[in-house]
């Protein structure tokens, strides 16, 4: 009998597994385990055998019962589950919206990093401003005709809207003293144009470090490794004697255009380079007006526009889009 | 400034024009652009033969000499045998058409005679253009006149370099090749005239010659065709020699008629309510800012900036005094701007000319000036050379370049610079020409540029100091990333608006700019919303109704002694909240996601309680709160004034709030970890009723001072009012979770505590519990939100 049983076992798993409907299982449950089921046949025959076989075999059939009751049990309710009407899992799923940052802050917070690694901290200082601060301990007197290089908005006679971020430079000193070395971020304003090259609203990143043997080789040195940060290993640049009041020597850097790989394009006006930012070493007179001794310290300072940066960076074509806010230009940035 | 290769050349003969233009910019000369005005297939011609065409009358057939000979017909009058003209040969381009062999009845002209007015230097011209006798024919016109005009950007520092003179002395410290600057003398005259001079300081240096017999006509047409490439237009031949020995030399010069001055002249501040009616033609009204020059019976020029039209050259005139003076470049620069006159003289005594100029300009123009000089008179204070002492080895390691005196000593030699060695540190005395020069910086800057920027060597600095961010932008980078994280673009704004916009959105009077750009940026924004309202609309116009905005700037108000300025985030949201989605789901922003919105940040952002107090807002309709701060009004939040969007066009309801992130985002401690409660939470939920015009935050508020600290989150999950609770009531049901933080709590513990709270509710709003407080059971959740 216990051959017998095996047998059956087989044919019970073939069958189970072959069912393909809960009435083709209903069925087989009535053929296996019903009253006049092969199971009940089985217990039937129990009593034929000799009394000292009768509980090792009647255990196994027990055990088989329960089998065959757990396997039905579970066919059944997979088959219920594939009685659920199809759903097609290629629809998009349920979520929301994510946002995307204002280009300039990708720009801006790029440079931050970049010079946070270097060692710099982050100032900020106001963008109303006295004209002392804008431009007279910046070594721009009254009527000096570069005056007209940092054409004001006016709120009063001694009050004006920064025209650029320097004037942070003599606030920082003035509260931290020497050495130190800060990048200052923030707008500046200007009576100029607004048109796809000109805004009089835009945002500087100013840098001042001062200590006792920082050269123009430093300068040259670390703008040189921004420009390759932002622009890329392969970027070249430049630097050309040019003018500001705060600086001496002063000096204006060029990149190699990004853009065409200094072989010219319209981006560039055909000269394969871009002028990127103003900088120099900073003036005695700066260092006098907050009471530092030119003779026992120097340093280099440097301002640049974050739009410009992102314009090439991106090669965005006109400035006003930063401050339109279109969705169709926001969402090209991330 | 613009200026001419070919006059360069004049002095620097060995230069090529790529040479010149690799070499400006490394001497801090930008180049715009250079422009070519050359003109092809044009050449000098001498006109050998004069007839009349036969069978057209009023023409003339010309028998020219040039490169070969040519017949030309033309209609030019006043023409005789050897006059020497400039013809334009077929294939010519003059004023964008071509030049080709024309048919006259039978005679074919090969080319056409030039007039000023087809070169565009005049507008009408009363002739063919005639070349002086010396020009030999056959010559081309870009070999004889000036083709490339190079724009130079001159940095306002260096006032020398506005002149031929001024840059080719830049290139000569150079190339070191040859220079042959013009020859330059001081006049040898008679003294005269009588010339006053009322303060020093407003006028060093004042120089008047009188040339008498002087005969005023046209210019020859190379001076006329340089003169008008340089920005100048041609007047008459002696106003343009003043103008050519300015863009020579960069010493402004002004002839007046002698014979229009009464008595003798003064150098002086003009009177309140003196007049003077300048050359263009403009009546100006003077003060004692303004210097000028003035005979006996008033101005008769605004000193380095313009002359006056009483003593003005033209043809009649006889007998000139020709100024040439030095002027105070900040009283210049006060004319100037004062009185919003651009002239090239003004440019140039502004960024200071050469003191010891003056005569020299005036001997050279007397030279080209057809007439008799007479006298000449020159008043100054003594001129002192300045000297710069300096150390020779600072120099080395403010540019980081190891350079030996001996290398100093040459660059600044080149530049003119005299050099003398006293102890160990070098003097050098400046060139007159240089006022820029001051201090040890200033000769850096020189030996840099010489020596070459590209020279000096890159080198990473290397900072005792460690780069921070500061608490205050993490703090503001945080915000940006959960907003952006939420959905929101970040815009950035100008922070100027219009008073229009101040007057829409009742936001106050706003901080005036006194010299505005244009009406659309006349005040400083004192709330954010006009900004983001303006992006709104932006979009809204392209379709674009979802709306999830935010900006972070400064926000202005009036105050004294200056205005305040603040930092404040603003928000605007309105449309749906989700993308659609195929199961139809959808939700629209309302006042409370808004509202979802501020909380979450404040949350994540402050350490204070966050509150709304009811308030009406010029902007908002329906919702219009402020929003309160550990007891101070931080901001305001509300649904914008339909009255507003309508002016935008827009008809959906949009939300909006701003506050001051200088007292939103308070300075966060750094976190300590405190180990979480292992004891289970409890939660229990109380239903009261309480009337209306109660606030629910006032109820959770007091929910929290009951519960004390065992009361770890109180939150609303439930508003009902309507079937079962009197009218003027509202149901409220709050779920509390308690967390024991040392062992756990027992029923009865519970009960007293959540007795505790709904007596006191009750007592303190006259609310009714409703129900009987339900279990939902201990928990073994020890996770979530714990506030
Ligand atoms: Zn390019």
């Amino acid at each position: 009998m216990l051959e017998e049983l095996k047998r059956f076992e087989a044919e019970v798993d073939t069958a189970l597994k072959g069912v393909k409907d809960p009435e083709g299982l209903e069925q087989l449950r009535l053929r296996f385990l019903g009253r006049k089921g092969r199971i009940n046949e089985f217990f039937k025959r129990l009593g034929r055998l000799p009394v000292e076989e009768r509980p090792k075999v009647g255990k196994i059939l027990n055990q088989l019962k329960a089998r065959i009751e757990s396997t039905i049990a579970s066919r059944r309710s997979e088959l219920k589950e594939q009685e659920v009407p199809r759903i097609d899992l290629t629809l998009p799923g349920r979520m929301g919206w994510v946002g995307h940052p204002n280009p300039l802050s990708l720009v801006i917070d790029e440079i931050i990093d970049f010079f946070v690694g270097l060692g710099f901290t982050v100032e900020f200082g106001p963008e109303i401003e006295t004209d002392w601060y804008n431009f007279e301990a910046l070594n721009i007197p009254p009527y000096h005709p570069s005056r007209e290089m940092f054409s004001s908005f006016y709120l009063g006679d001694e009050l004006l809207l920064r025209s650029h971020t320097s004037p942070v430079q003599i606030r920082v000193m003035e509260r931290k003293g020497v050495p130190i070395r800060f990048i200052a971020p923030g707008p500046v304003y200007r009576v100029d144009k607004f048109d796809a090259t000109h805004s009089p609203f835009f945002y500087q990143i100013e840098g001042l470090y001062v200590d006792q043997e920082v050269s123009f080789a430093e300068l040259k040195g670390d703008l040189e490794a921004f420009a390759k940060h932002i622009f890329g290993e392969s970027v070249r640049v430049r630097f050309f004697p040019s003018y500001f009041p705060f600086t001496e020597p002063s000096a204006e850097m060029s990149i190699s255009c990004p853009i065409c790989q200094g072989k010219g394009c319209r981006v560039c006006g055909d000269s394969g380079w871009l002028e990127i930012l103003g900088c120099g070493m900073v003036h005695p007179n700066v260092f006098k007006s907050v009471g530092i001794d030119p003779d026992r310290y120097q340093g280099y300072a440097f301002g640049l526009g974050a739009e410009r940066i992102a314009m090439i960076k991106y090669i965005i074509g006109d400035i006003r889009l930063f401050y339109e806010n279109d969705f169709r230009f926001l969402d090209q940035f991330r | 400034m613009r200026l001419s290769f070919e006059w360069l050349k004049e002095l620097l003969p060995d230069l090529s024009l790529d040479q010149t233009l690799d070499l400006l910019p490394r001497l801090g000369f930008g180049v715009e652009e250079v422009i070519d005005v050359g003109i092809d297939r044009v050449i000098s011609a001498r006109i050998k033969k004069i007839t009349p065409h036969p069978r057209r009358e009023g023409l003339l057939v010309l028998e020219l000499r040039a490169d070969q000979d040519y017949r030309v017909v033309t209609g030019a009058k006043n023409l005789s045998p050897d006059d020497n003209v400039l013809l334009a040969l077929p294939g010519a381009l003059i004023k964008g058409r071509e030049i080709g062999v024309e048919d006259f009845d039978g005679i074919k002209s090969e080319g056409m005679l030039l007039s000023e007015a087809e070169l565009g230097i005049v507008d009408e011209a009363e002739g063919v253009i005639r070349l002086p006798p010396k020009v030999e024919p056959g010559q081309w016109f870009n070999d004889l006149f000036d083709t490339k005009i190079i724009d130079l950007e001159i940095t306002p520092n260096r006032g020398d370099c506005e002149s031929i003179l001024g840059i080719s002395r830049e290139l000569a410290a150079v190339t070191r090749g040859n220079f042959s600057p013009p020859k330059l003398r001081p006049p040898r005259l008679k003294s005269g005239p009588r010339i006053g001079i009322e303060d020093p300081d407003d006028c060093p240096r004042y120089t008047g010659m009188v040339i008498e017999g002087v005969e005023v006509g046209d210019s020859p047409f190379p001076i006329k065709w340089r003169l008008f490439h340089h920005g100048i237009r041609p007047i008459n031949s002696l106003v343009d020699i003043t103008n050519y020995v300015m863009l020579l030399l960069g010493q402004p010069l002004h002839a007046f008629d002698l014979d229009r001055i009464r008595g003798g002249i003064r150098v002086r501040r003009a009177r309140d309510g003196e007049e003077i009616v300048t050359l263009d033609r403009t009546r100006i009204g003077l003060n004692r800012e303004h210097l000028i020059i003035a005979d006996r019976e008033g101005p008769v020029a605004i000193a380095g900036v313009i002359g006056g039209m009483k003593a003005e050259i033209d043809r009649s005139t006889r007998r000139i005094l020709l100024e040439s003076a030095t002027f105070n470049p900040e009283v210049v620069r006060r004319a100037t701007r004062g009185l919003l006159i651009d002239t090239q003289s003004g440019r140039r005594f502004e960024r200071g000319c050469d003191f010891a100029m003056p005569p020299l300009a005036a001997e050279y123009a007397q030279r080209m000036i057809k007439g008799r000089p007479e006298s000449f008179t020159d008043l100054k204070v003594p001129l002192r050379r300045k000297r710069v002492s300096f150390d020779p080895k600072r120099i080395g390691r403010y540019l980081g370049i190891p350079i030996k005196k001996r290398e100093i000593t040459t660059i600044l030699s080149a530049l003119n610079f005299r050099v003398r060695e006293v102890n160990h540190r070098l003097v050098a005395t400046v060139p007159s020409y240089r006022r820029d020069i001051d201090s040890e910086c200033d000769i850096a800057e020189e030996v840099a540029r010489i020596y070459g920027y590209d020279r000096i060597p890159s080198r990473l600095s290397r900072g005792a100091q460690v780069g921070t961010i500061p608490q205050e932008l993490r703090m503001i980078r945080r915000l940006r990333s959960i907003l952006i994280g939420l959905g929101f673009y970040e815009c950035r704004c100008f922070t100027p608006i219009s008073k229009d916009a101040l007057e829409t959105f009742g936001i106050g009077p706003g901080v005036v700019i006194k010299n505005p750009l244009n009406e659309r940026f006349t005040h400083l924004r004192t709330s954010l919303a006009p900004s983001l309202v303006e992006v709104l609309s932006t979009n809204y116009r392209n379709g674009n109704l979802d709306v999830r905005i935010f900006t972070i700037g400064k926000v202005f108000q009036p105050d004294s002694p200056r205005p305040k300025e603040e930092d404040f985030l603003g928000l605007l949201v309105g449309g749906r909240t989700s993308p659609p989605h195929w199961s139809g789901d959808e939700r629209r922003w309302d006042f409370f996601s808004l509202k979802g919105v501020l909380e979450l940040i404040a949350r994540h952002l402050t350490a204070e309680e966050l509150q709304i107090a009811d308030d009406p807002i010029p902007m908002f309709d329906h919702y219009s709160a402020r929003i309160v701060l550990g007891g101070k009004k931080v901001g305001i939040i509300g649904q914008l004034a339909q009255r507003i969007l309508t002016r935008f066009g827009i008809k959906e309801p949009y939300y909006f709030f701003e506050v001051d992130l200088g007292r939103f985002l308070l300075r966060m401690e750094e976190p300590i970890y405190i180990p979480y409660p292992r004891f289970p939470k409890v939660r229990r939920d109380l239903a009261f009723i309480v009337d209306e015009s109660i606030s629910a935050q006032d109820i959770i508020k007091a929910i929290r001072q009951l519960g004390g600290p065992l009361l770890a989150e109180v939150i609303i999950f439930d508003r009902y009012q309507g079937g079962g609770i009197p009218a003027g009531k509202v149901s409220l049901a709050f779920r509390l979770t308690f967390q024991p933080q040392e062992r756990t709590l027992t029923d009865p513990e519970i009960k007293e505590l959540t007795e505790k709270i709904s007596s006191g509710i009750e007592l303190r709003f006259r609310a009714k519990l409703r129900d009987k407080e339900v279990d939902v059971g201990r928990t073994q959740d020890f996770g979530g939100e714990d506030r």
